[in-house]
């Protein structure tokens, strides 16, 4: 029997402002035409809502 | 010339496109086509500073959604076909020297829920009937550009390896009723060959690895396809995979090429759910750190693969390895 593996470890992110989950938002995908005319698509995230005024 | 020729002695297609001689091979770091175009500097293929991850139509496509007809008249013992289908690239970062050991989980989850966006898409495409994302690492595995990037193809019909695999899961059904994939999940969950234990997926050595140190990520969960994999699913699917590949570059000191690739449910709106088990298969093509394993006679000819390392071997190695692996979110 192996031992127990339990979770993938997952390091902190060292980089500033890197403390927040990192997938927040949905799927963005922006379209655009290549100059030959083949289709290229951009993905990211929806950036993290931002707290409203005080 | 691009086409489809039937060999009849197999019921198996053979592709065929020309132009490919001509692609870009290997290019210095700094012509990357797959660089993002620094302000100043030479267009490349990508016309942004910046990017997370782009997807683009393939400059040299060995399939097309419109492709030209057949070069020679094919007869009925020997059709040929049009090479219908698509074909994109997939650079799913815009650092030139990172790779899925160091982009970090996030940047897997996103390229997961790329592979999920494209595999609707693609898979609703009239005469598409198969979507495989798959990712080729290493000069040694026929890449012709270093930038981190993968591909997706989108087929008329079900692959031979797929196709296989899939008829051999409806037999397993019919005679026990089960998943032939959930069965293996449930054998090998505590066993010897695991390298990876994640929440929803589990990375083992196959017991049958035709690669000295193959790695097989299975859904611990009956799911057909990427589109239908839960965000917990798709998150842990990144920590795994991203565990499995930094395992193999600490275990071997360098960044091992492999052969990466997804096995899904088709698209061509046949019944395949019961059947069809979510899995990702990562070939790499080294037996120690300074041998190859080649596809000899045995393989290439007779379809009979040897291998020199026991998966017991492997997955041990392996496992001890990605234990210490921390990956960044």
């Amino acid at each position: 029997m192996p031992p127990s593996l339990g979770t993938v470890p997952v390091m902190p992110d060292p980089r500033p402002g890197a403390e927040a989950p990192p997938e927040h938002g949905a799927l963005v995908e922006e379209i655009e035409s290549l100059p030959d005319g083949r289709t290229i698509r951009f993905f990211g995230r929806e950036p993290p809502p931002t707290a409203g005024p005080a | 010339m691009t086409e489809r020729r039937l060999d009849p002695t197999t019921g198996e297609w053979v592709t065929f496109s020309t132009e490919r001689q001509d692609r870009t091979y290997r290019p210095a770091a700094g012509s990357c086509p797959l660089c993002p175009t620094r302000p100043g500097g030479a267009a490349t293929e990508i016309p942004r500073a910046a990017f997370d991850i782009a997807v683009f139509d393939n400059r040299y496509p060995a399939l097309a959604l419109r492709p030209p007809p057949p070069s020679v008249a094919g007869t009925a013992l020997t059709p040929v076909e049009p090479a219908f289908g698509h074909c994109e690239v997939v650079v799913y970062t815009d650092d030139h020297h990172a790779s899925l050991a160091t982009v970090g989980v996030s940047r897997i989850r996103l390229l997961v829920d790329v592979w999920a966006a494209r595999t609707e898409a693609l898979g609703a495409l009239d005469g598409v009937a198969y979507v495989l994302p798959f990712e080729n690492r290493g000069e040694v595995v026929g890449v012709t550009l270093d930038h981190p990037h993968g591909q997706i193809y989108a087929y008329p019909d079900v692959p031979p390896r797929p196709r296989r695999q899939l008829d051999h899961a409806r037999a397993h059904l019919a005679r026990g009723g089960t998943c032939v994939w959930c069965d293996l999940v449930s054998q090998e969950c505590d066993g010897p060959r695991v390298v990876v234990r994640g929440e929803h997926w589990l990375a083992v050595v196959p017991f049958w690895a035709r690669w000295p140190y193959q790695v097989e990520i299975w859904a611990r969960d009956h799911v057909p396809d990427l589109p239908a994999l839960p965000a917990a699913a798709r998150r842990d699917l990144a920590a795994v995979l991203g565990t499995v590949v930094a395992a193999y570059d600490r275990l071997f000191g360098f960044p091992m090429p492999y052969v990466l690739g997804v096995r899904q449910r088709p698209t061509d709106g046949g019944d395949w759910d019961a059947v069809s088990h979510v899995h990702i298969e990562l070939d790499p093509p080294y037996r120690r750190a300074d041998r190859l394993k080649y596809l000899a006679g045995s393989e290439t000819i007779g379809g009979a693969y040897l291998t020199d390392v026991s998966p017991e071997q492997a997955a041990e190695r392996l496992r001890r390895t990605a234990e210490g692996v921390e990956l960044t979110p």
